[in-house]
């Protein structure tokens, strides 16, 4: 009874200090099936409880699944998950869920990848796909801001996403640093500060829900076509498979219509306050 | 006229108790309102006595009586075929010590409903479509086997049912559906199964005055809950009212937030987790209803999707009307009238709904 | 698993919520070996502080002594607790804020000289920085063990604010309001007692305190006019207000 609920038993393999209170952890499980990027898994841990966690990437060593989840530490759960869980932790995992990021759809065109914070996270698997397929896709434009140069995520793999051919990365953050010399202010702001062909671009965008707002607005202003706009949305998630109803936005359910949504389908929800 | 004469039989009291039998001997276990003590639950019913036959309720924003008569019509209460599917508080698994998930069984066996209302057969279907991914609701969903009706010939003072279209009477998702008049009760079949068991007992076949009668004190009964303009029409207006603040502030200004509405409601299937842990590390999780008029229902980590008050009921009456259709296709409110009576402040949906299309409405 | 080192402290309070305590303590014995109990104002050998990982803090503070007291509490305490409604609310006490207190003291006590009370009645968060306030009068032993053994293993609890009434109704409880015209503060009162009035066919008297994430003095005032159809005065919704929700009142704004 209720098996879609019970999670397989994974365990923690590797855990990498990302930034003040946010670390990613490798967790190895048997079983799990193969995540699109943009997908997500529900972690449990013991007694605790579940959390809704990003796959921030994922590969096969043999028969069993590593997943990684990047966890930034915010309440309940994940302050258990930093304080108890290291290597050789045992963790409960299952997933993949939701509606990840349309990539196919979008081979041939220019890739602007905008993400806020840990809103990094689901959007990694975006930027290993494109280097893995780079010859399928046009430019890849990533800008990413973070509110310190210390809180900014995966910084051991900027060289690699630098070398991607063909693509720009700018960052930002929101106050001066000693020692930045990159752009400071809202990561939206370098939307301006790329060349974009309106034409011929889709946006993938996860970050706090009003710069998500602002980056879409000034998308469709620079003439994007909304439907080529993606946002991963957040809500309160329980279940992650649309049973429990606490994710809805108007008639959506985060967990199983999204995350990921284009800007069309919920531009007119977001404009409203506490839909 | 002759075809549709072969859908009726009529009987009696007797009759009833028969079908009662004949039902409890096809399945395990009957399920129905069930009287205990001074309230009316939902759950096995072991004899026609612990049926509310005898029981009439009254209704009204805010107040709900029982009282004992021979003549007396029973709606519902603030229980539901939604207290048997799906569980208000069930156990989803327990973790040892060691790891090891340990699912939570519950036995269950072949059920048939009797007695459900026109509106709880709708609401079923509401539910079945959207927890079509919960397998614990569909553990107990699919093993019932047979569905009996009764249908409404008195409809309570907060039933509006017939302007959703989901009662009085009952159209499709039954075996059998019976409805008491002053004269008899007509029973009528949904289903070839229906059909079978209704054969087997001694019942009599209809007159066209029965036919006629039995028309007549539906069509009376469905003008009596005939409340609100079409729910296409509603969920129009509804649409076009979505950003009106002040509005959805001031119907909301009495509702305190209790979740009284979503509880009873036949088709809110929101669900919250709680987790426990003992000292040596055994831990369980439990599955509870929980309600979005619920400080914590929209609540996260350093923020809130409803911090106020009116746009968590704003989402109540949204989802019933606006967002169901978009979800299921059904009109997620079935006109129980529930949320209305038994709503401590007594704010009445039909209310709302009736503001919202007289300044929305086309 | 080492033990945790518990403190239990009691200010001004009737000690119930410690009986509790001690009640589920003694059935819980897997969790009376995880902890050790190295302060408890009322054990008279026990009442030096040390370094606290949790402290259990019963009862509202009322002296300066108090005060003082609580704020050390807190500089030892890792995690700390205010268990019940005194601590979490105010308490019964709270019912003589406003009165003359030397009158209050007077009829109260033989000796009222020894007697140093302030004229406010405090919870506890608002003296202190309260980790997990659990209200109940008296708190929920089962509540208050399944939170203890989180906090000992080093977590804590998501915490859920909703009313009596949603409680009432997964119980399957006939509502006491609704179905017979007794006045009820469910609705408007935190739940976590498990609906124990309406189960024994009662109102509830908000014993849990307000829910203040909902409830504020406009909805408060409309709800009390529900109350009074159903014949509970304004006199009397006050005094249960003021035993139960006390520093809640002093949050919200009252319409008059
Ligand atoms: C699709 C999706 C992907 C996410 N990906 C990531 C990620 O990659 N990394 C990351 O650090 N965080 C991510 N989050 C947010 C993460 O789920 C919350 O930060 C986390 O649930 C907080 O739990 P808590 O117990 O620590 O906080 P508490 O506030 O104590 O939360 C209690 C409960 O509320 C729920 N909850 C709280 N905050 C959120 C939230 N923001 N979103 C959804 N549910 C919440 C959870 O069920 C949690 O158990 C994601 C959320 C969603 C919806
Ligand atoms: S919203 Fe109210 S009237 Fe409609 S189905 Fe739910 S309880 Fe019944
Ligand atoms: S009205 Fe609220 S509680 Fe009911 S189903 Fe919709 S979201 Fe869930
Ligand atoms: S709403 Fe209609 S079908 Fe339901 S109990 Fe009332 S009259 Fe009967
Ligand atoms: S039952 Fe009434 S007061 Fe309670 S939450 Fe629903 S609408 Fe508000
Ligand atoms: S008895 Fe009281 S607590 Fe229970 S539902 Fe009724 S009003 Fe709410």
């Amino acid at each position: 009874m209720g098996a879609r609920l019970i999670p397989k038993v994974g365990r923690v393999v590797r855990v990498v200090e990302e930034a003040p209170l946010v670390r990613t952890y490798h967790i190895r499980v048997e079983d799990l099936a193969e995540p699109q990027p943009g997908q997500f898994n529900v972690l449990y841990v013991k007694g605790f409880g579940e959390v809704v966690i990003s796959i921030s990437n994922f590969r096969y060593e043999g028969a069993s699944a590593i997943a990684e989840h990047t966890v930034r530490t915010v309440g309940a759960v994940t302050s258990y998950i930093q304080t108890a869980l290291n290597v050789g932790s045992p963790i409960g995992i299952r997933g993949p869920y939701g509606r990840g990021w349309p990539l196919k759809e979008f081979e041939g065109l220019d890739v602007l990848v905008v993400g806020g914070g840990i809103g990094l996270a689901p959007l990694r698997p975006i930027l290993k796909h494109i280097s893995r397929y780079r010859d399928r896709y046009g430019r890849l434009m990533l800008l990413y801001g973070a509110r310190r140069p210390v809180d900014m995520l995966y910084k051991y793999e900027y060289g690699e996403y630098r070398a991607i051919p063909n693509s720009t990365m700018l960052f930002s953050i929101d106050m001066p640093y000693i020692g930045w010399s990159d752009y400071v202010g809202f990561v939206t702001d370098l939307i301006d500060r790329v060349s974009l062909d309106p034409e011929a671009t889709v946006a993938y965008v996860c970050g706090p829900e009003v710069m998500m707002k602002v980056a879409a607005s000034k998308l469709v202003k620079r003439g994007l076509r909304e439907d080529r706009i993606f946002l991963s949305l957040e809500r309160r998630c329980r279940c992650g498979i649309g049973v429990c109803g606490t994710c809805q936005l108007g008639h959506l359910f985060v967990c199983k219509d999204g995350p990921v949504f284009s800007y069309q389908e919920v531009k007119d929800y977001l404009a409203v306050g506490g839909l | 006229m002759a075809a549709q004469l072969t859908k009726y039989f009529k009987g009696g009291l007797g009759d009833l108790r028969a079908l009662f039998d004949a039902v409890k001997n096809y399945v395990s276990v009957v399920v129905g309102y069930r009287v205990s003590g001074d309230a009316v639950g939902f759950g096995p019913v072991e004899s026609l006595e612990s049926l509310p036959l005898g029981l009439e309720d009254s209704q009204a924003p805010g107040a709900y009586r029982l009282s004992r008569g021979s003549s007396g019509f029973f709606r519902h209460s603030h229980a539901s075929p939604k207290y048997w599917l799906h569980l208000p508080v069930q156990e989803v698994f327990t973790v040892l010590e060691d790891y090891a998930v340990d699912i939570a069984r519950y036995d269950t066996y072949s059920a048939a409903l009797f007695g459900i209302k026109p509106c709880d057969l709708v609401s079923m279907e509401v539910l079945d479509r959207i927890l079509k991914n919960d397998d614990s609701y569909w553990s107990r969903r699919s093993k019932i086997e047979l569905v009996v009706v009764e249908e409404c010939t008195v409809p309570g003072a907060t039933c509006f049912c017939g302007s959703i279209g989901t009662g009085p009477s009952a159209s499709t998702g039954f075996d059998i559906a019976y409805a008491r008049l002053s004269n008899g009760i007509i029973f009528k079949y949904g289903s070839e199964k229906g059909l079978r068991i209704l054969e087997k007992l001694e019942l009599t076949e209809v007159s066209e005055e029965d036919v006629a009668e039995y028309e007549r004190a539906i069509a009376r009964a469905g003008e009596l809950t005939r409340y609100l303009p079409p729910p296409s029409e509603i969920s129009k207006s509804l649409e076009r009212s979505v950003s009106d603040t002040s509005f959805w502030k001031e119907v909301s200004s009495r509702c305190v937030g209790c979740t009284n509405c979503n509880m009873v409601c036949p088709t809110c299937f929101c669900t919250e987790f709680v987790d426990q842990i003992e000292p040596s590390g055994r831990a369980k999780r439990v599955r509870q209803w929980f309600g979005c008029l619920s400080h914590t229902y929209g609540q996260v980590a350093g923020t809130h999707y409803r911090p106020e008050l009116y746009m968590r009921y704003r989402h109540f009456v949204l989802h019933k009307f606006l967002f169901y259709p978009k979800q299921v296709g059904l009109v997620g409110c079935v006109g129980c009238g529930r949320c209305i009576t038994w709503c401590p402040v007594g704010i009445d949906l039909r209310e709302v709904v009736s503001k919202v299309v007289s300044r929305y409405g086309s | 698993m080492r033990r945790a080192a518990v403190a239990i402290v009691k200010l001004t309070s009737c000690s119930g919520c410690i009986n509790e305590f001690l009640y589920t303590i003694a059935s819980y014995p897997e969790l009376l070996r995880s902890v050790s109990i190295v302060h408890a104002t009322e054990f008279q050998d026990l009442n030096t502080l040390e370094d606290i990982d949790v402290a259990l803090v019963e009862g509202s503070v009322v002296t300066q002594h108090q005060e003082e007291l609580v704020k050390e509490v807190r500089s030892r305490a890792r995690t700390l607790i205010a268990i019940g409604t005194c601590a979490t609310f105010g308490g019964i006490q709270a019912g003589r804020v406003g009165e003359d207190l030397r009158k209050v003291i007077l009829a109260s006590y033989p000796n009222p000289d020894f007697i140093s009370a302030l004229p406010d009645v405090k919870s506890l968060d608002r003296v202190v920085k309260v980790d997990f306030n659990l209200s109940g009068c008296p708190v929920n032993g089962d509540a208050l063990a399944r939170l203890l053994v989180k906090v000992i293993l080093g977590g804590s609890e998501v915490p859920i604010a909703e009313s009596v009434c949603s409680e009432c109704k997964r119980v399957g409880v006939l509502c006491v309001m609704v179905s017979r015209g007794v006045p009820c503060l469910g609705p408007v009162t935190l739940g976590g007692c498990g609906a124990i009035c309406p189960r024994f066919g009662r109102g509830c008297y908000g014993c849990y305190g307000l829910n203040t994430t909902v409830v504020d003095g406009e909805r408060l005032a409309r709800f009390s006019e529900v109350l009074e159809k159903v014949g509970m005065g304004r006199g009397d919704l006050e005094a249960f207000l003021k035993y139960f929700s006390f520093s809640a009142l002093t949050k919200i704004r009252v319409r008059e």
